[in-house]
């Protein structure tokens, strides 16, 4: 197996006394792309939030979550490095209401960096990461606002990949976009997974089949199955897999 | 035509189905005389409130210019002089309009960062139920009566300010105390409104990305809604602005250039209430009365004018 960016153990996540996930345990590999898929409410997204610590105030996350050796779900940890190294990206496009530049530049601007010359690098670096930098290279300046929704959404990919995390975590990224801005974001994830890991909640069969390397099944707060992508799809171990890829529910 | 009539089977007992599809879809109806209806109640109280608008500008130009066109006192000496005693024929303005800039200034640079501050605690640092208690509260404060707020100032702030510094304790000091009580409420009222207006997702963006919770709201959070706490502030400085009881009960109205913060003085608002009646109409020491209430209308338009600009700098 592969080298593995992310180890999950005995994760269980309760909001107050409710229990949504229980015994997730999994190894996301370094360097792919994992898809979670599951019906609403199966606990994926959950799962993914809080893999950077971002269910802190909301809920009650046990379990161990090792990146480098390192259990980042002990109280010890800082959450805010955590959260440099593993990003996050959402549903909706959240540009803040800033002009491109200061958007991209936002997470090194947290972390202290002044120096225009390594600004002005990352943004250009982390804009060709993601994309964006021929449409936008113009207009650095003027408002994120005023950018299409797909373009939001990679200026947001952008963003976080101007910290340089090792690994993205990214919650529905395209149900929000046409199916054009999302394709062209599958493509952009795909030439990605060569400097990062990327973590993924989907709805969409295709957006799996097509981009991820690794799906994890959830249903109703446990994993069902995790293989490589084309195992679950063409081959699933489980009954509920195969009901659920079949459209028997969800 | 018949065959899509044919296929509604209209029955033939209620009357108006028995008329022709076409004939019913040209006659008037209920429905469109309500809509003639409503229209012409809506358009009357329009032309009520326009036309009362109309009359009070008209009547306040009128009034406000005879000083200058009847009574041929000078406009300039009246924006740029010191010197107000009516029974001199000396209708200089200058002090007061000082000093009601003064109080309102004071009172907003005051309260503003006060107002952020506790918005800020409530909608960002505190539990959601310290919010659902503290909102109508503040509500409620933006409700009472300004003669409660002045009465405080006469016989708590005015009081304590003498003992503090010597003297009597009237002057723009305590207005800008009084007034400060009185706008705090409706700025921090519209400054939550506003925090809370900024998209959660923001937050969690910015968490996202490493921000401590500090970072969030300074970086994300306050600039976000930086026109809405100007709107706010601008709002409470025109109340300020344009308050006359609760500031003629503490600021001591005495008609002169003020020199310290503890000097009696007098705003455009007091000497107004203090002197309409006790002048005679048409007079003119009464026309300079007007010209003073002239002179705030153009300010409230002017304040009105700046909330506009600043809101529409808001909306991209």
């Amino acid at each position: 197996m592969e080298k593995t960016a992310l180890e999950v153990k005995n994760l269980a996540v309760a909001y107050g006394t409710k229990k949504v996930v229980e015994q997730v345990s999994l190894k996301f590999p370094a360097h792919q792309i994992t898809a979670l898929i599951g019906a609403s409410g199966s606990g994926k997204s959950t799962v993914l939030r809080s893999l950077n610590r971002m269910n802190d105030d909301l809920a009650t996350v046990t379990g161990e979550i090792n990146f480098h050796g390192i259990d980042i779900n002990q109280p010890k940890a800082n959450v805010y490095r955590v959260r440099q190294q593993i990003g996050m990206v959402f549903q909706q496009p959240t540009p803040f209401p800033l002009s491109i530049y200061e958007n991209v530049i936002y997470g090194l601007r947290l972390a202290g960096e002044k120096d225009r010359q390594v600004l002005d690098a990352r943004v250009e670096e982390s804009l060709r990461q993601a994309a964006l930098w021929n449409e936008v290279k113009d207009q650095l300046n003027s408002s994120a606002l005023a950018l299409s929704g797909g373009q939001q959404q990679r200026l947001c990919i952008a963003r976080t990949l101007a910290v340089r995390p090792e690994i993205i975590l990214m919650d529905e990224p395209t149900s929000a976009l046409d199916p054009v801005s999302t394709s062209q974001i599958e493509d952009t994830l795909v030439q990605l997974k060569e400097q990062l890991t990327i973590i993924m909640v989907t709805h969409n069969m295709q957006q799996a089949s097509r981009s991820a390397d690794w799906t994890a099944f959830m249903h109703q707060g446990h994993l069902v199955e995790f293989n490589k992508t084309a195992e679950i799809f063409m081959n699933p171990q489980e009954q509920q897999t195969a009901d659920y890829l079949s459209g028997k529910f969800g | 035509m018949d065959e899509l009539n044919q296929s509604f089977k209209p029955k033939p007992t209620v009357a108006f189905r028995r008329k022709k599809t076409t004939d019913r879809l040209l006659a008037p109806s209920v429905e469109t005389r309500q809509e003639w209806g409503g229209k012409l109640v809506s358009c009357l109280a329009i032309l009520l409130i326009g036309g009362l608008v109309v009359t009070l500008f008209a009547f306040l130009i009128n009034k406000g210019l005879a000083l200058f066109t009847t009574d041929k006192f000078s406009l300039g000496a009246f924006l740029t002089s010191t010197d107000w005693r009516p029974s001199h024929h000396h209708y200089g303005a200058l002090p007061m309009i000082a000093t009601s800039f003064a109080v309102t200034v004071l009172a907003g640079v005051l309260a503003l960062p006060l107002a952020l501050v506790s918005a800020i605690a409530i909608t960002e640092l505190l539990p959601n139920w310290v919010y659902r208690v503290l909102q109508p509260v503040i509500e409620l404060l933006v409700g009472i009566p300004s003669v409660v707020y002045g009465y405080v100032g006469l016989t708590v702030i005015v009081p304590q300010l003498g003992r503090m510094f010597g003297g009597t304790g009237f002057g723009i000091l305590a207005a800008t105390c009084v007034l400060f009580l009185m706008i705090l409420p409706t700025m921090t009222s519209m400054t939550i409104d506003n925090l809370r207006q900024v998209p959660q997702q923001y937050r969690l963006a910015s968490a996202g990305l490493g921000a401590t919770r500090w970072q969030t709201i300074s970086r994300v959070v306050v600039p976000s809604a930086k026109s809405g706490i100007l709107t706010a502030m601008v709002f409470g400085m025109a109340r300020a602005f344009g308050e006359a009881l609760a500031v003629q009960m503490v600021i001591g109205n005495a008609a002169i250039m003020p020199t310290c913060l503890l000097s009696s003085s007098a705003t455009l608002t007091s000497v107004l209430t203090t002197g309409i009646g006790n002048t005679v109409m048409g007079t003119a020491s009464n026309n300079a009365l007007w010209s003073l209430a002239l002179l705030l209308l153009l300010m409230s338009l002017a304040f009105n004018l700046l909330l506009r600009v600043i809101s529409r700098k808001g909306v991209r």
